[in-house]
């Protein structure tokens, strides 16, 4: 069962060997092997996995070609792999190990160059822009964009960010309340709002599903072209299926 | 009888892995291949595509690959193009400039053109055939439903031409498959289309 327009992906946080699931992007907890997920929710029905290296930064690089490589062998729906990609070089590898998209974000702070070089190579479609939002106390409407997981601040505003480098060729934008992240109370929408207002590439949202009530909210209001659940069905609070029925009806 | 070989085509344009992947578990054997003398003797020939039209084309014909693929064309050889390989079997796009594809079939590539949604078109559409197209051997067993495509540009032909099915993304219409006998391009990825694109493979291993 596929919606059309709105994809259903799944975000496996990974750390060393594990999925791992927080709340705020801190505070981790293991929940289980990602092979194993991946092949789980491909078989559910799921439109999309991401692999996202959530310690790639600690390392200075992406640890997950080898998950990578193992689950484009049994998994046959787009995955996106993230964490710690930082050069053309490791976009090449990502691809060539059978990913469809990379999902980047500090490597665009300290080299924006970068997006450029793989739109010219791989062509925008490919590159995803991680953005990772987190609202700037008492100023209504703003938010400012982080990395390394919400630990580092960038000092830019995310509306600036987003119209930046979508001129410089990034194909989507993967956007993620901190705020909302691990919480359950439901997706900022006004984020949402905010960003499409400036964009005409794609969006995918995350951070705050709790229900899919949350998910039919983020449907019915057409700002978004997809949502990234984790902890929603990494800990079966809900399920892909049910997810889907109650998004058709 | 034995099990032929489909060559996928190594042009240095796109992610061929997953096609790889995709044979194998449908019990296929594939191998990669840009030398113009393997691609002439295939039974069957995918030719997959990521990015640049202009790049891949050029590719193609400084390998000399535009010549083999012909001679298949000749000796009426299964040929499938996936989705950038779909559209350099048309007659010219014009992403970037105008640039003439390998003419294999009669169709223009053109940039996606909708108010509606964002471009590139990322997600799971639906294609709708015809019956007779959907009796072609590529469509066994397989009925009604979606394919994930990933595209700026889509496919279109004059409205003539009888051998396509269609999709729609924000009011935008565009050639999503096109069955023409042994020739058979898709603007999607069977690839990542879970089980009904593998089935799609499967087919054309048949064919």
């Amino acid at each position: 069962m596929r919606i059309t327009d709105f994809r259903i992906i799944a975000r496996l946080d990974i750390k060393n060997e594990h999925v791992i699931k927080g709340i705020h992007l801190e505070g981790l907890r293991k929940v289980g092997k990602p092979f194993d997920f991946a092949k789980k929710y491909y078989t559910d029905g799921v439109d999309e996995i991401v692999l996202q290296d959530s310690v790639a930064s600690l390392y200075g690089r992406n640890n997950l070609f080898n998950v990578l490589e193992r689950a484009c062998q049994e998994v046959f729906v787009p995955i996106v792999i993230g964490g710690g990609l930082r050069t053309i070089e490791d976009v090449e590898k990502a691809l060539e190990a059978g990913a469809d998209r990379v999902s980047i974000n500090s490597a665009f702070f300290s080299n924006p160059k970068l997006i450029e070089s793989i739109a010219i190579r791989y062509g925008s479609q490919c590159i995803a822009c991680s953005v990772e939002a987190k609202k700037v106390d008492g100023l209504g409407k703003k938010w400012g964009a982080y990395f390394d997981c919400g630990r580092e601040e960038s000092g830019k505003d995310v509306i600036d960010w987003v119209k930046f480098v979508q001129d410089l060729g990034v194909g989507e934008i993967f956007l993620t309340s901190i705020d909302r992240e691990g919480t359950k109370s439901g997706f900022d929408l006004e984020l949402c709002e905010a960003v499409r207002d400036v964009t005409s590439i794609p969006i995918v949202a995350s951070g705050g599903a709790g229900s899919k009530e949350h998910i039919l909210e983020l449907y019915k209001s057409k700002l978004v072209d997809g949502v990234a659940i984790a902890s929603l069905i990494h800990y079966e609070l809900d399920d892909i299926k049910s997810i889907k029925r109650c998004l058709i009806e | 009888m034995f099990d032929r070989v489909i060559v996928i085509l190594d042009y240095a344009a796109g992610n061929t892995t997953s096609i790889k992947n995709a044979i194998d578990a449908i019990g296929g054997r594939s191998e990669l291949s840009g030398d113009p003398d393997v691609v002439r003797k295939a039974s069957h020939l995918i030719i997959p595509g990521v990015g640049a039209f202009s790049h891949a084309i050029n590719s193609l014909k400084k390998q000399h690959l535009d010549l083999a693929i012909l001679e298949l064309v000749k000796k009426e050889i299964p040929i499938l193009g996936i989705c950038l390989g779909y559209q350099l079997m048309q007659e010219m796009s014009y992403e970037h400039g105008l640039n003439e594809g390998l003419k294999l079939l009669p169709g223009k590539v053109k940039l996606i053109k909708t108010e509606e949604k964002p471009v590139p078109h990322i997600g799971w559409s639906e294609i709708r055939l015809s019956d007779s197209l959907s009796n072609h051997p590529f469509m066994k067993g397989i009925k009604g439903e979606k394919y994930y495509f990933i595209h700026s540009y889509g496919v279109q032909y004059e409205k003539q031409f009888d051998k396509s099915g269609f999709s729609a993304y924000g009011g935008y219409r565009f050639s999503s498959i096109t069955l023409s006998d042994n020739i058979v391009g898709v603007q999607f990825h069977p690839e990542k289309s879970a089980i009904n694109g593998l089935k799609m493979l499967e087919n054309f291993k048949k064919m």
